[in-house]
């Protein structure tokens, strides 16, 4: 079983952090890759996050409305579960 | 090689329809079947509240809106409520930053660029960024307000810029979520301004152009 990090991606080199606004997903989906995961939104714009991998969501680690670092963890998959 | 734009003004029509074709856009544009495009049109009296957006921002209830023909719509694009109207010209840049820059920053202020420059060099007036108050203001007023959306790293929504707004409609809302700022046009600020929207959008596209250092691509007939 191979557990992936889910992060924040860099959406900027000016920017050091982002709103995590809403999840797309709960604990225990089955995502493929291209599925849009969770939106985080800087200076008025939403970007939509998609799943790097095919596989299930198992770990959701930061809460909606939380202010994130980019590049940061905020969740898991698990890759060969599916 | 240059970048190519494709322009499509669409004259007034309904949100929810250029909405639907902005997705559709967006796809393509994604998928590489179209190239960049700046889709310009006016829409009848809409709010719409964004993805960190609040109804309560919309002060007026359901008889007042039905009233003044206003419909609300709830989308994805980052911001609270805004109002679109007719004479506001509203831009939606499909643009494929992968050939740009992968950088929210850069399109935002690039954004915020290319209406700084018309408003200076077309009309003579200064307008500036406000940090943390993402759009383009007069002094206190904003003039251009900007939200955005990223798909895999496909723009779509925009920017809407007053030109000469039913500004009483901005009165129903806090527009952005934000009190104690004002909102203006640029008829408010050039009172005796005869240019007509047509000509505005042509000067509008060419600073949009010039920020981006893209060519306008010409209809193949």
């Amino acid at each position: 079983m191979a557990v992936k990090d889910i992060i924040i991606p860099k959406l900027s080199n000016e920017m050091d952090q982002a709103v995590l606004t809403s999840w797309e997903v709960e604990v225990g989906d089955s995502v493929e890759k291209g599925d849009i995961i969770f939106t985080v939104e800087t200076e008025k714009t939403v970007f939509e996050v998609e799943s790097e991998h095919n596989g299930v969501i198992s770990k959701i680690l930061v809460e909606e409305g939380t202010i994130v670092p980019l590049l940061s963890v905020v969740g898991q998959i698990e890759i060969d579960r599916i | 090689m240059q970048k190519r734009l494709q322009v499509i003004n669409l004259g007034r029509k309904d949100y929810y329809e250029i909405y639907q074709y902005q997705l559709e856009l967006q796809e393509k544009r994604y998928n590489g079947q179209i190239e960049d495009t700046l889709l310009l049109v006016e829409h009848p009296p809409v709010f719409t509240i964004g993805k960190s957006g609040s109804r309560e921002n919309i002060l007026i209830g359901q008889d007042i809106l039905k009233k003044e023909g206003i419909s609300i719509y709830q989308i994805e694009r980052g911001g609270d409520v805004t109002y679109h109207g007719p004479g506001q010209i509203v831009g939606y840049p499909i643009i494929n930053l992968n050939e740009h820059r992968r950088d929210i920053h850069w399109l935002i202020n690039s954004y915020e660029e290319v209406f700084i420059r018309l408003l200076k060099k077309e009309f003579q007036i200064t307008a500036r960024r406000i940090p943390g108050l993402t759009g383009v203001w007069i002094e206190n007023r904003k003039i251009t307000a900007i939200g955005v959306a990223v798909k895999r790293w496909v723009t779509y929504h925009g920017f809407a810029f007053n030109v000469d707004p039913e500004l009483k409609h901005f009165g129903y809302i806090i527009p952005c979520g934000i009190a104690d700022k004002g909102v203006t046009s640029l008829k408010q600020e050039k009172p005796g301004l005869s240019l007509t929207i047509e000509e505005i959008i042509n000067r509008l596209v060419y600073y949009f152009l010039e920020v981006f250092g893209m060519e306008l691509v010409k209809d193949e007939v």
